[in-house]
């Protein structure tokens, strides 16, 4: 800047992260405008916004490179390999209908047999206690015939007494 | 919904089709990104297996919050990180012995001087600052993924950027 016959250097103090956001596109309007004006008047933050530019391009064009063919297969073995890793979604829906199937079978197959040893239990406790009626009868008429013979006995036993106060003469 | 977006939601419902269609979109990128985290082939190699077998098994979880690439990103910058630190120590141990033998470590057989060079510049960045750098210039991502990737605000991000060009620009321009 000229002033009379003075040869003034301006000096700006440029903000680096206003440059960097300016390369990224990552400024709004105002910014936007002040980084331009910036650039416009200082060639400081012009060259370094040059500078963001040449390294910018650099990392973009760092070569590509192709990963080995074998990665694919290691991956794929790796996934086949952990089958517990199966994502859900279908799969898992058909597992879980197959659960619910294997589930309610097992309970029907447990009711059946629950079913029928109950059935089975009944009808061997009836069959033991109507047994137990019968040995019960047989029990009391033995006591039956017991008493009786015992009675028959008394009876024999008094009329041997009987004669025996009579000395035999009725 | 993006394509890749829809690519994951079939893997979620279990389409293996859909897993191949999106490695076929993102293997080498994936691939290029760690590597030039790491400098590391066979760290690459090991890292880009693992961050496809996470996205397989991640699916059944996938819910589309986020951009898929900024999902992808994310799983393959902790992975890398983490065997990057796993690698430290013995890659040392590795190029002390490499340069005892007078043999080039193998990731210069496909790299030029100049590239290697480059590389290394990005090496010397601090992690954040690297993995945001690569990821805005490299896979451009903006500053609310590269945000999202870091688990940082998008003030810091546009810090960490502007860090790493600066230092890139002293030793490298």
């Amino acid at each position: 800047m000229n002033i009379g016959k003075m040869n003034v250097k301006m000096k700006f103090y440029f903000s680096k992260g206003l440059i960097s956001a300016y390369l990224d596109n990552e400024l709004d309007r105002v910014s936007k405008a002040k980084a331009d004006n910036l650039m416009e008047q200082c060639p400081d933050a012009k060259a370094y916004y040059e500078k963001t530019l040449e390294l910018d391009s650099k990392i973009k064009g760092m070569p590509e490179h192709t990963p080995p063919a074998e990665l694919k297969h290691k991956i794929d073995n790796a996934i086949i390999n952990m089958p517990y890793l199966k994502p859900a979604g279908r799969f898992s829906a058909a597992r879980h209908r197959l659960t619910w199937i294997y589930a309610g079978t097992f309970a029907a197959v447990m009711l059946a047999v629950i079913a029928v040893v109950g059935i089975h239990s009944f009808k061997t406790q009836s069959e033991a206690s109507r047994g137990m009626l019968s040995s019960m009868d047989m029990y009391q008429n033995m006591e039956l015939y017991k008493h009786m013979d015992m009675i028959e006995h008394l009876h024999e036993v008094m009329a041997v007494n009987q004669n025996d106060n009579t000395g035999g003469i009725k | 919904m993006d394509d890749d977006t829809n690519a994951m939601l079939r893997l979620k419902q279990g389409n293996r089709a859909a897993f191949d269609e999106l490695y076929g979109r993102f293997n080498k990128k994936v691939y290029n990104y760690v590597f030039r985290f790491t400098g590391n082939r066979y760290v690459s190699e090991d890292v880009t297996q693992e961050v496809f077998v996470k996205m397989y098994v991640a699916a059944k979880n996938y819910e589309p919050t986020a951009k898929f690439s900024t999902w992808l990103f994310t799983i393959a910058t902790n992975l890398a990180i983490n065997e990057h630190h796993k690698n430290r120590k013995l890659e040392s141990l590795e190029a002390d012995a490499a340069h005892d033998e007078g043999l080039l470590p193998d990731d210069r057989v496909i790299l030029n001087d100049m590239e290697q060079d480059f590389l290394n510049s990005i090496h010397s960045l601090p992690e954040n600052q690297r993995t945001a750098l690569l990821l805005r210039s490299y896979e451009g991502l903006d500053y609310t993924e590269i945000a999202t990737v870091l688990k940082v605000s998008e003030k810091a991000v546009k810090s960490l950027l502007s860090r790493a060009r600066e230092k890139l620009i002293k030793v490298s321009l």
